[in-house]
């Protein structure tokens, strides 16, 4: 299916086809089915003002993408919503021109908002999500619909004027944050967002926006407390991702999505982190430099909430629907019974794409969320038994890998990419006969595996002083990482290659 | 009647003259101490009556003044009893007067005398002021004897050390079958090794395990071989069970004994810090384990007596601090002064002591709170945020004086069943002895004690060695500070190989231990 979802909306299949015949693929008018023009100057001054409405108006806590697009939908921009706003009855206009607008709407019978009011409020989030990805999403969408709850009460509708009349100052803050806003209603949007449910209507983006509609994505995710074999792993089917052109797509947490980061950024490819909270409260700290070198290596840092929004409780898996629907397939590493990873695989799954899912030793706690989700759905998430056999079973090969180096190569988007990366093995062979010969026995010991200098020296009978001189010069060359006296590959150690699957 | 007496007390490590002045005068009957006196001395009062009427002497019902000079020196503990009781006796004329003698000793309600600490200072104080003879409590004897330069007698009572008094000055007292017994039992202490101070004397090693008993840890065992040969300050990291007290639990084992004059120092200290008198030089590098409750003035000394606390019980030996951050944040804060300095001053109000600190830091602690961070399993649940916070209750300036880190992950079942039997203590003992010899040769003292121009001229590199350490430096962004520590340690890298000049693999050895970065993301390697 990767193939197809080159260009344009696809529809939405498997889960989708079976359980949501008509799923509103958003409330918001697709403006940009219409080819890019180029556009006279007042009216990109126009559209960047437009832009920066959305922005104010995005960033009133409380407003989410239903009924952000309820107010759009009552008054045609964001930009009348926010004039609207801005006079002395403000909140009074807001309710009146959405309750007439629904009133219209209902006449239409064009669409029920309510019934997707899924994302508005945080706290009723994770609920709602979590019962969405593990039960379909019809019941949540039903129950929803049958309350037909109010979208915008006088509480929201005066913390919107506040907003509106304190607009300059939020738009600034965003812009002095050197984001790059991509609305709804760009050609920037990537594609792949614009056609799941709910898409959100602003994304934040640090780095480059193109990243984000590369032509193949995949989702690496899994728990935060990982194995050593799944933080490996992690770092194998990354790499062996970008190797063959494609960009990773994680959430930037500790374990094995930050295990997927570091190994693309490692490898000199581009990745796509999916913040959990806003842009300013960066979240784990502990991956701050992580996320620099992320966008310095011509990826992306995402986040749909405004920057100086803290991420919470509900955050995450709301952040998790846009990591599976930035990507064509998901892929999960290792998921503990109640993993947030689980939740990213069940919405893959609701948005038609491929899930895919790294079977772990039987009875493995670290791999128990897996096996359940294996079981729960049968003929629908995939196994992967290899990483050739998953980078096969993704439709990603050769070819495609070379095109898109060239492509991304001319783009400029590529920053340092070495020639001995870009093929799979040799990279690493390479680098493995540059050695000494005392680092080149521990370099060859450490590639099937993290280790303790107790188990190196046991396995190539070097002394110990050897064995840890040589750990310090594999460490100046970037091939080892030392962590809490065990010594990890890293670098072109870690990375996919056809030597490691032994 | 006035009677004068010479005796001594304790201050810090010190003993210092006290001339107790006994005036037993007509007037109603009455007891006063005057000079200073803490309450463990105005207690001497009660002790001081029992004593004299449970020895058959008369307790006399008179007005009795007690003056201790100097008047402005504080006086504790109960070392002036004798003197204060033999004071009142000889002012009551039931025993002759005497002259310049000294009398230490603790007397019992029925006229028994208990040794106290801080014997060996007592005596040593009184023969620089050359007092000629001391009488001390028999189980005293050998201890007092150590300081050499004055005639020591041994009492086991009140009367037996009246008694001494008046048959000296008759000038008999020599022939006392009494005296001549423990005499010659101090002899045979000092042929023991005890006194004499040109004779090594065999060191008082306590059991301690067998470095041959810590199983795998190859990585640790090599960090705590340069730790002890270098005198380096060490931390061990690692999960519970991975056999971080168990390998401290050895150092006693790789120590070398001391040395004349560390011996002095440390049989001072002993003497002031026991609780049981001492019978000869300690030989044996000092142990310390405090535990963690243990309080600030435990750890640097203090309290009513200005005692010393574990820093300088530990002088010139080690101190283990096991559950590291588990210490207050003012314990461990406290430690930075005689880490850096060797020394800790203690000034209270009216009162200051400086005692020797010169002790080598060897820590364990767990990584995080639940104490499984990093082993690979998935076990520990401490966020990134946890793991920092836990470390960061060491502080920078602590952390700075520490040279090697040492992580010790959890030994696998299979490897410890499978390892060879690795070396034991007298093997790697012996390479720390000659390590060390060859850092005293060198430069007069022990490479963790090395900085700026003595460190520089110690270990001199040579271009392409300089070149590596700075790129060591700087990949792993290190300070000044940093690179001095990666060079000590290099050093005594060297000094165990037995290289005169520091190679790159010992650099490259010496970096393996340096402090970590705390941060859980650092398991994420960013390239």
């Amino acid at each position: 299916m990767i193939g197809v979802q080159s260009l344009g909306p696809v529809a939405p299949r498997r889960a989708a086809e079976d359980s949501l015949p008509a799923a509103p693929v958003g409330v918001i008018p697709d403006r940009s089915a219409a080819a890019p023009r180029p556009t006279p100057p007042s009216i990109a001054a126009a559209a960047d003002l437009e832009r920066d409405a959305w922005v104010v108006l995005l960033s009133v806590s409380g407003l989410g993408p239903v009924s952000f697009g309820a107010l759009l939908a009552a008054f045609g921009s964001a930009r009348e919503v926010l004039s609207a706003a801005c006079q002395p009855n403000g909140p009074e206009r807001l309710l009146e021109a959405l309750a007439s607008s629904r009133a219209e709407a209902a006449a239409a019978n064009v669409c029920d908002p309510s019934s997707s009011a899924l994302f508005d409020g945080s706290a009723a989030t994770a609920e709602g999500s979590r019962r969405a990805s593990m039960e379909g999403p019809d019941t949540t969408a039903t129950s929803r619909a049958s309350t037909g709850r109010q979208l915008i009460g006088p509480n929201l509708a005066s913390r919107i004027c506040e907003a509106a009349l304190d607009g300059a100052r939020i738009a600034g803050r965003v812009r002095s944050c050197g984001l790059t806003v991509v609305t709804l209603d760009e050609p920037e949007y990537p594609d792949r967002l614009r056609c799941v449910e709910m898409p959100p209507p602003v994304l934040y983006v640090r780095g480059d926006p193109a990243v984000l509609s590369a032509t193949h994505a995949v989702a690496v995710v899994g728990t935060r407390w990982p194995t050593d074999k799944g933080r490996l792993v992690a770092g194998w089917i990354a790499s062996a991702v970008v190797q063959a052109g494609g960009v990773v797509v994680s959430g930037l947490a500790v374990g094995i999505d930050g295990a997927a980061h570091a190994a693309v950024v490692a490898e000199s490819g581009r990745t796509v982190a999916v913040l959990g909270g806003g842009h300013d409260r960066l979240f784990p700290r502990a991956h701050e430099r992580l996320a620099d070198s992320i966008v310095a290596g011509g990826g992306a840092v995402v986040s749909e909430l405004a920057p100086q929004i803290s991420p919470s409780r509900g955050t995450f898996p709301r952040r998790n629907r846009l990591v599976s629907g930035l990507s064509d397939a998901t892929v999960v590493v290792e998921a503990g019974a109640r993993s947030g990873a689980l939740i990213t695989a069940g919405w893959a799954l609701e948005q038609g794409r491929e899930c895919f899912i790294v079977p772990g030793a039987f009875g493995s706690p670290a791999s128990a969320g897996c096996h359940a989700f294996l079981r729960a759905f049968p003929g629908q998430a995939r196994v992967v038994s290899g990483v050739a056999e998953l980078i096969e079973d993704l439709e990603m090969d050769a070819a495609d890998m070379e095109r898109s180096t060239e492509a991304a190569t001319s783009a400029g988007t590529r920053s340092g990419t070495s020639p001995a990366s870009s093929l799979p093995g040799a990279g690493r062979a390479a680098t493995i006969a540059a050695l000494g010969p005392v680092e080149r026995v521990l370099a060859e010991e450490l590639a099937k595996g993290a280790a303790t200098a107790d188990q190196l020296a046991v396995r190539t009978s070097l002394s110990s002083a050897a064995v840890l001189s040589a750990l310090t010069l594999l460490e100046l060359r970037g091939l080892v990482a030392a962590a809490y006296g065990r010594y990890s590959p890293s670098g072109a150690l870690a990375g996919w290659a056809e030597t490691a699957r032994s | 009647m006035l009677a004068s007496l010479l005796s001594a007390t304790l201050h810090g490590l010190d003993g210092r003259l006290i001339r107790v002045e006994v005036d037993v005068a007509p007037g109603l009957p009455g007891f006063t101490i005057v000079g200073l006196a803490d309450t463990a001395l105005q207690e001497a009062k009660e002790r001081v009556r029992g004593a004299i009427r449970n020895s058959g002497y008369e307790y006399p019902p008179r007005r009795i003044t007690v003056n201790l000079a100097p008047a402005e020196l504080r006086k504790g503990g109960a070392s002036l009893d004798l003197a204060i009781a033999l004071g009142i006796l000889v002012g009551s004329e039931q025993v002759a007067a005497i002259g310049r003698w000294a009398v230490l000793g603790e007397l019992s309600l029925g006229g028994e005398l208990r040794p106290m600490p801080g014997l060996l200072p007592m005596v040593a104080a009184l023969a620089r002021r050359r007092v000629a003879r001391v009488v001390v409590p028999a189980s005293g004897l050998a201890e007092a004897t150590l300081a050499g330069g004055i005639e020591v007698m041994a009492a086991d009572t009140l009367s037996e050390a009246a008694a001494l008094l008046r048959v000296t000055r008759r000038g008999a007292a020599r022939s006392r079958p009494r005296r001549v017994e423990l005499a010659a039992e101090a002899a045979e202490n000092a042929e023991e090794g005890g006194q004499s101070e040109s004779r090594p004397g065999p060191a008082v090693i306590e059991p301690c395990p067998d470095l041959a008993e810590v199983r795998g840890q190859l990585e640790a065992r090599r960090a705590m071989e340069i730790a002890i040969a270098g005198g380096h300050c060490i931390v061990m990291v690692g999960p519970p069970g991975s056999g971080k007290t168990l390998l401290a639990r050895t150092v006693p084992g790789l120590l070398p004994p001391l040395d004349e004059e560390e011996a002095r120092v440390a049989t001072i200290i002993a003497s002031v810090s026991g609780s049981e008198p001492l019978r000869c030089l300690v030989r044996a590098r000092p142990f310390r384990a405090p535990h963690h409750s243990c309080s600030y003035a435990a750890m640097v000394g203090g309290g009513p007596h200005m005692t010393p606390g574990e820093v300088t019980r530990a002088t010139d030996g080690v101190l283990f601090m096991d559950e590291l951050p588990e210490f207050d944040r003012s314990t461990l804060e406290a430690l930075r002064q005689p880490l850096e300095d060797g020394h800790v001053a203690i000034s209270r109000v009216g009162r200051a002591a400086v005692f020797p600190a010169r002790f080598q830091l060897i820590a364990a602690m767990n990584p995080c709170p639940c104490g499984y961070a990093g082993q690979g399993d998935g076990r520990c649940r401490c966020g990134p945020g946890t793991v920092a916070r836990y470390a960061a209750r060491i502080s920078g300036p602590l952390r700075d004086r520490i040279d090697l880190w040492v992580h010790m992950p959890r030994v696998d079942p299979a490897e410890y069943v499978a390892a060879a039997a690795p070396e034991g203590s007298s093997q790697v003992a012996a390479r720390i002895a000659a390590a060390r010899r060859r850092q005293l040769d060198r430069s007069g003292r022990m490479n963790s004690r090395l900085s700026g121009r003595a460190l520089r001229s110690s270990c001199s590199l040579g271009p392409s060695e300089q070149a590596h350490a700075i790129r060591l430096a700087e990949l792993e962004g290190w300070s000044a500070r940093g690179i001095e520590r990666l060079l000590r340690v290099a050093r005594t890298v060297a000094d165990l190989a037995g290289a005169e000049a520091v190679e790159a693999s010992h650099l490259d050895e010496a970096a393996r231990f340096r402090a970590p970065s705390w941060q859980r993301a650092d398991l994420e390697a960013v390239g």
